[in-house]
């Protein structure tokens, strides 16, 4: 797959702005660029991760905190066997002793319950300890700082960050400038739209996905364009 | 993590300012800057409830409301023991049982309407202590988990931003981060804050910029809501 620099993405956006690198700074570039990532990620969840945790487990620990570079949790294994994951309101009507169950007298964990995205559980609870477990899910996509600074993409997704830049760096100057960045805006969204398509069709697990690809958040940007 | 400088510096460039120089035309200062940061943040927190916290409050006998700390938005789930308990509303508890307010037990059901801010009830009454906590300022109680051997009241709900009054730095020096929020999202406050900024009554006053960030900013909600409700997972569960 092809990889970036951040100065080469740089140099694309600049492109499209009439290379004003006066007006529109180095760092500027680098936020919007981080910022568009972000964007991506949240929308289509391309940035996937897998986060191993040899080790991870404490006995009868019920409360975990999801490990940095994790934004949402979608699988989560307890050495090897995928857990179903389960509301936390229905794990409690399910089990009125989810969390005193545990594994010396249950076997093995076979749910998983989020709490927010910052913390999860598992029933029944792990009394031994020292298990290992495995997260997939949606991560935090790197964060670009130095001109050499590299990531991996698809040449469609730099084609959306030069879309995006070019509309919302002129956010600064706003007026006629500003509204018929619109246009690229418009560009980034219909791109959008077909990667995250793609994205729920080879990961049909991230339901995520597949709500996030729903109308209603296609339409305020619309509306935007409409301007 | 993001910090406040961070946010800071993108709205100065949108402004057309120097962020090594901060807001420096007078147009906009950097009080008004973090007073509005606060505001934006609560209305993010508050809409997407994306981070949770779980605070476990000391149950005492023949006390049935309960304070739900500053640090957590709303609750929205409740469990006594470990055991989760039904949310009702007042109404529910007058139809269903005449003489609620004076029965005496293990609790069963929780409302908050009708109540002071920030208070639930419990029904029935609790006729037992739980393991108290130590401590003398309010709110009194433990975070983080569940303690289902002390008998004592747990809510979950939304986090709540950890600082009110914001600054760029601490007293210390050192740059002030956002908690509450994931670096994803932070890059939309900075729309949250530009909406007020734009639409205010001032030099800075552009509502074709402000339409613009408002729906950017209520993008971030739509998104973070989205991945609220798989959290919850209360329409389907996989």
């Amino acid at each position: 797959m092809p990889s970036f620099s951040l100065s080469t993405i740089q140099g694309y956006v600049l492109d499209r702005l009439d290379g004003n690198s006066t007006l529109y700074t180095s760092p500027e570039l680098t936020y919007v660029i981080n910022e568009c990532i972000g964007v991506i990620s949240l929308f289509t969840g391309f940035f996937k991760n897998t986060v191993q945790l040899p080790g991870f487990t404490v006995a009868n620990q019920r409360v975990y905190t999801t490990p940095n570079g994790m934004l949402a949790p979608v699988i989560i294994s307890f050495e090897g066997r995928q857990l179903q994951r389960i509301s936390l309101r229905k794990l409690a009507r399910a089990r009125k002793n989810f969390l005193t169950d545990n594994t010396t007298s249950f076997g093995p964990p076979d749910f998983w319950a989020p709490i927010g995205i910052g913390m999860f559980l598992m029933s029944p609870i792990d009394s031994v300890g020292g298990h290992s477990i495995t997260l997939t899910g949606i991560g935090q996509p790197p964060l670009l700082v130095n001109p050499t600074d590299v990531i991996v993409l698809e040449n469609e997704y730099v084609e959306m960050i030069t879309a995006y830049c070019a509309h919302r760096l002129p956010l600064k100057i706003g007026g006629k400038i500003f509204a018929d960045g619109s246009l690229e805006l418009n560009e980034f969204y219909d791109k959008l739209k077909q990667r995250a398509r793609y994205e729920t069709w080879i990961s049909p697990k991230y339901s995520l996905l597949r709500t996030a690809l729903g109308a209603n958040s296609m339409r305020p940007a619309e509306g935007v364009a409409a301007q | 993590m993001t910090s406040v400088q961070t946010i800071y510096g993108q709205v100065c460039y949108t402004l057309c300012e120097d962020p090594p120089n901060g807001l420096t035309l007078g147009m906009v200062t950097l009080q008004q800057f973090l007073d509005i940061l606060g505001v934006v943040l609560l209305d993010f927190c508050q809409r997407t409830g994306l981070v949770k916290t779980i605070f476990t409050a000391p149950i005492k006998a023949g006390v049935s409301l309960y304070q739900v700390p500053d640090d957590l938005m709303k609750p929205e789930l409740a469990f006594v023991s470990g055991k989760i308990k039904e949310r009702v509303t007042e109404d529910d508890l007058t139809n269903g049982h005449f003489k609620w307010r004076t029965e005496n037990g293990w609790p069963r059901q929780w409302h908050e309407d009708n109540l002071p801010p920030k208070y639930m009830e419990l029904y029935p009454r609790p006729s037992f202590n739980g393991v108290s906590y130590p401590g003398t300022t309010l709110p009194i109680g433990k975070y983080g988990d569940f303690f289902p051997a002390d008998n004592n009241l747990t809510m979950i709900g939304a986090a709540a931003p950890d600082i009110t009054a914001w600054t760029l730095v601490d007293s210390s020096g050192n740059p002030v981060y956002l908690q509450a929020i994931s670096d994803v999202f932070t890059p939309y406050l900075v729309y949250g804050i530009l909406e007020q900024i734009f639409s205010a009554d001032g030099e800075m006053r552009d509502l074709q910029r402000a339409a613009y960030c408002r729906t950017r900013f209520l993008e971030a909600v739509t998104l973070a809501e989205h991945i609220a409700r798989e959290d919850l997972l209360d329409d389907e569960d996989e």
